[in-house]
């Protein structure tokens, strides 16, 4: 579950003052998906990062999971990152490490003693099971972004943010990475709130958002 | 806690996973980091072993040697029969030594000594050794002579028979047993020594430990007129060879400084190539704490595994060189004792510390406050070296703050090439060309990325010019002061004044002047000294150079007076008119200073008088022989003939003039041996910093390059590109690295060499040398880019 209270940023570039984010109000149910759509510039990367704790607002209030983001310092920021679900546009996979590796590393970040007992299944409704000793450099981008979505979901977050997965994807891998994302959080039950900028995939999902000058359309 | 435990290893395996994708950046900082230790091992070593030379090149006891019973000052050995009387007198815990030279009958030497075989072969040093780290004598009797095994090839011939050695009576051959770490002097029983040079029950020296003050008292008794008792650890030994030991600390100076950019380098290289990795972990949740403690880990691990390497290579390097050193010391100091460089664990811990150092300098300069406060701390370090730059200039007196001055000018430079170098690059240059624009803004904006590499070649090619100046100037000055001290014609070699044949020498119609050569070794206030004389009057000292410029007179020499060398003025203080008392043993000879003369290469005090006055006092003198010179139209070689068949003389103890010069110029240059080489080992380093630092640039460049290439620049336009940067950037540098050799230059002369040494000597410049130095560097320099800027260009532009 998501609150979000007149939440404001900006960025100050020497003297100048740029308001990024304009008293943002949001409310998102447990368990429900929001895609968050706006032109490039309108501060929906900003405002998704300022979810996941990769940034701090200025003033508001940000509440995940009923842990206060707003009231977090840098460490608590840090393992409450460990404990959601982050997708990326450009997947963000450690390159040394193999498929599996990278899949496993932020389970094993959490529960370092249990065994991942999801990961077969997983990686065989993400089609990966031939794949699992490669290396990211040798897969294609949908593949690296299912590797991504196998770690985000492997680590049984309750919530996931996803920073335009599709990006770097054509029309017809856009549609089955969004429907394949969307169909697994619904089975488990997570939250997922995702930015893009295609309209035509916000079929997949309960509440759509749009960012203009940010403000919420 | 168990979740940061287990949040570090996570982190550790993904690093190790890294190196394992890696290998190569893994090899670099292994390298880049191990180097730096070999470095600090190797020089640091070679000063080490001259500190506890003595116990561990001798040894022939187990017993640490405290004092030793050596022949009186101008005799060669002393008699056996006082090792007997010291034993009647109740002092056992004394080991009699011979040592001496076999020669085989192609001319190769071998230096043996004898001793107790028996208790040497007991030894706990040699058992410890000969089980583990070297090979183990095969077959002992008392006639064994145990060599060390790098001597194999002087001993024995192509076909594998063993050389036989020219014995004074014919004696049998000995048996020739190999084995490693013997080192240079070879052993065998003291009674085969005294069967082998025909001793005739003489020694060498008495090897004294564990001696109470009532036997140094007995001793003392014991000994005198005989012999004379010396402490172990103030032998002359220390003073005449702490010039040249001094010598090296300089040098380790500059080692300490470019080994530890060398780790500093290395240290950068992996982090910014961990860069993204760092940022990745961070992202999926790993906490600040466990990324810089897991990376601390990594680094005190890798810092103790290169230290242990690299101190193996520094002991493989000091090892390399030490027969240089010993050659050194052998020659120019005449001492008889031999290093032996071994593995030191202190090196380890001291290649540890270094690395450990450079860590922490690179972890605090990452912290935010350092890089706020940056500019007040350049200022204030730029301040600090100023004034100490000054004080020293006006101020030097002992040989550290002239390493100290050497230091300073070297932060001087340290801190204000970079700046002055990103003003250079800064300055705005017209070009149309966008590739050339390119060149020029890439070039201003990575420079702070290839500062580490800036300063190690700085550092290195600057002490490379710095020391070729004083080499250069030492050459030269060592050449004129030989041509004008060696002007006689023809040398003849000789163990005693015949006054016939130099009467009759001296009244043949072909000699213009004979002079001859005596030498009495002993001590001027406990400095080692020697006093000398080659003739009967001034006529006889005109070659030597007085330091006032003027010519050597009658006056020098009127009312007890005598010429002392420009060391005795600078290193041991005495001035014009002071009197000196020359001691030998229990005689001695006192004279009043009348002028100084130059004396290059010598590191003792020297005293110069008539031959009368040295032979009418009591002193043990060695005779060298005489010195002829020739009239203008007479012949060398028909001189030497004449000599040969009309006065019966030896061909061999007759050395013509060029020889003689040529002998003394290749002593002075084995001094420079290990200097070049330590030298030219930094300037190495310096290009494998340089190496590093493209390496870590690249991971920054690798996404302009990319746009460059997909904007339709040719692979081989950016290979050329970033090549020219190196070169200039390189060739900048190196024109810095010119006026910080020549100031190192001066210091080294005006400062160095004369604190340490005692010498003065004229800067002297080698243009033509010193500019093939700067070339070789900046082409050897682009070579050494071209691989990491080959990989860095050779990009496709699908890899976007």
């Amino acid at each position: 579950m998501i609150e979000v209270k007149d939440l404001c940023f900006s960025r100050t570039d020497g003297e100048n003052k740029q308001n990024i984010l304009n008293r943002l109000d949001l409310s998102v149910p447990a368990a429900q998906h929001l895609a968050l759509l706006g032109d490039s510039g309108s501060g929906k990367t900003t405002f998704l990062h300022i979810l996941a704790g990769l940034l701090q607002a200025d003033s508001g209030l940000v509440s995940v999971n009923n842990q206060k983001l707003s009231l977090c310092n840098e460490n608590e920021l840090t393992l409450y990152r460990r404990k959601i679900g982050l997708i990326f546009q450009h997947y963000q996979l450690l390159d040394c490490l193999t498929v599996q590796q990278n899949i496993l590393f932020q389970h094993k970040l959490n529960f370092p003693t249990q065994t991942a007992n999801e990961l077969e299944h997983l990686v065989n409704e993400l089609g990966l099971e031939n794949k699992l000793d490669a290396l990211p450099e040798q897969l294609s981008g949908g593949e690296q972004q299912r590797v991504g979505i196998a770690r985000a979901l492997l680590n049984k977050p309750q919530i996931i943010f996803a920073d335009e997965p599709t990006g770097n994807l054509d029309r017809k891998r856009s549609h089955q990475v969004v429907k394949l994302l969307t169909g697994l959080c619904s089975e488990r039950k997570i939250n997922l709130v995702m930015v893009t900028h295609s309209n035509q995939l916000t079929d997949y999902f309960d509440q759509v958002k749009i960012l203009r000058d940010g403000c919420f359309e | 806690m168990a979740v940061l435990s287990n949040e570090i290893k996570l982190i550790l395996a993904t690093h190790f996973s890294f190196y394992r994708r890696h290998p190569w950046l893994m090899v670099l900082f292994f390298l880049g980091f191990s180097l730096g230790s070999a470095l600090l091992t190797a020089i640091s070593g070679l000063n080490q072993e001259a500190n506890t030379r003595y116990q561990n090149s001798s040894a022939l006891i187990n017993n640490p040697v405290s004092h030793l019973i050596k022949p009186l000052t101008g005799k060669y050995y002393i008699d056996g029969q006082l090792w007997v009387t010291l034993r009647q007198h109740g002092v056992v815990n004394a080991q009699p030594v011979l040592r001496g030279r076999l020669k085989t009958k192609e001319g190769k030497t071998l230096a043996i000594q004898g001793v107790n075989s028996l208790l040497w072969l007991n030894k706990t040093q040699y058992k410890q050794r000969g089980g583990n780290a070297g090979k183990a004598p095969s077959s002992l009797s008392l006639s064994t002579l145990l060599v060390d095994s790098q001597f194999k090839e002087r001993l024995y011939t192509k076909d594998g028979a063993q050389a036989p050695f020219l014995l004074p009576k014919g004696q049998k051959q000995p048996d020739i047993s190999l084995a490693d770490e013997i080192g240079l002097w070879a052993i065998t029983d003291i009674a085969n020594a005294d069967y082998l040079l025909d001793g005739n029950g003489q020694l060498s020296f008495i090897e004294l430990s564990h001696v109470t003050e009532q036997q140094l008292a007995k001793i003392k008794q014991l000994i005198t007129g005989k012999a004379q008792l010396i402490d172990a650890e103030q032998q002359e030994f220390d003073v005449l060879s702490k010039a040249f030991f001094f010598n090296l600390t300089a040098l380790a100076m500059l080692g300490y400084i470019v080994a530890a950019f060398l780790s500093f380098n290395a240290i950068k290289l992996t982090l910014t190539a961990r860069n993204k990795l760092l940022k990745q972990m961070q992202l999926l949740g790993c906490t600040t704490l466990s990324i810089q403690l897991s990376l601390a880990i990594e680094l005190v691990i890798v810092s103790l595994c290169t230290a242990l390497l690299g101190t193996f290579g520094g002991y493989l390097i000091a090892n390399g060189l030490v027969l240089d050193v010993n050659r050194t010391l052998v020659n120019l100091y005449q001492l008889d004792k031999s290093l032996i460089i071994h593995w030191q664990w202190s090196n380890v811990l001291l290649g540890f510390a270094l690395n450990t150092s450079a860590l922490v300098v690179i972890l605090f300069s990452q912290t935010k406050q350092v890089a706020n406060k940056g500019e007040y701390m350049f200022y204030g370090l730029l301040a600090l070296t100023f004034a100490s730059l000054l004080w020293l200039l006006n101020y030097a007196t002992n040989d550290y703050q002239a390493l100290l001055l050497c230091f300073t000018l070297l932060m001087l430079f340290i801190l204000l090439v970079p700046k002055a170098l990103l003003a250079v690059v800064s300055l705005p240059v017209r070009v149309t060309d966008p590739l050339k624009q390119w060149l020029h803004a890439d070039t201003r904006f990575h420079l702070k990325d290839l500062h580490i590499a800036i300063i190690a070649i700085l550092v290195a090619l600057g002490s490379a010019i710095g020391m070729q100046i004083m080499v250069k100037s030492f050459s030269h000055t060592l050449n004129a002061h030989l041509e004008k001290q060696l002007s006689a014609d023809i040398y003849l070699r000789s163990n005693t004044i015949d006054s016939k044949l130099r009467l009759a020498l001296s009244n043949l119609p072909e000699v213009e002047k004979l002079s001859i050569y005596m030498e009495s070794d002993g001590k001027v206030s406990n400095v080692p000294a020697n006093l000398s004389s080659l003739g009967a009057n001034a006529e006889h000292y005109q070659h030597i150079s007085l330091t006032s410029g003027l010519a050597i007179t009658e006056d020098n020499f009127t009312a007890n007076g005598c010429l002392a060398n420009e060391q005795s003025k600078i290193k041991f203080g005495y001035s014009l008119n002071n009197s000196v008392v020359f001691k030998q043993n229990l005689n001695t000879y006192s004279c009043r200073i009348t002028g100084f003369f130059y004396d290059y290469g010598n590191p003792r005090m020297s005293l110069l008088t008539l031959e009368e006055r040295q032979r009418a006092s009591a002193l043990n003198r060695n005779v060298f022989g005489y010195s002829i010179r020739l009239k203008s139209n007479i012949s060398v070689a028909a001189f030497s003939e004449r000599l040969i068949n009309e006065f019966k003389q030896d061909s061999t103890k007759i050395l013509p003039n060029k020889r003689f010069k040529k002998i003394a110029n290749e002593l002075f240059e084995d001094t420079f041996v290990v200097t070049k080489a330590l030298n030219g080992f930094i300037l190495a380093i310096a290009l494998l910093s340089l190496c590093t630092s493209l390496l870590s640039l690249s991971v920054n460049q690798l996404k302009q390059l990319t746009i460059l290439r997909n904007l339709g620049v040719t692979q081989q336009q950016l290979l050329t590109m970033k090549l020219l940067q190196t070169a200039g950037v390189v060739m900048f540098t190196a024109l810095f690295a010119v006026p910080l050799g020549f100031a190192l230059g001066f210091a080294l002369l005006k400062f160095v060499m004369p604190i340490a040494f005692g010498w003065t000597i004229h800067f002297s410049l080698d243009l033509a040398s010193l500019l093939v130095t700067c070339f070789t560097l900046v082409v050897v320099s682009v070579l050494c880019a071209y691989l990491p800027i080959r990989k860095l260009t050779n990009l496709e532009a699908k890899e976007l």
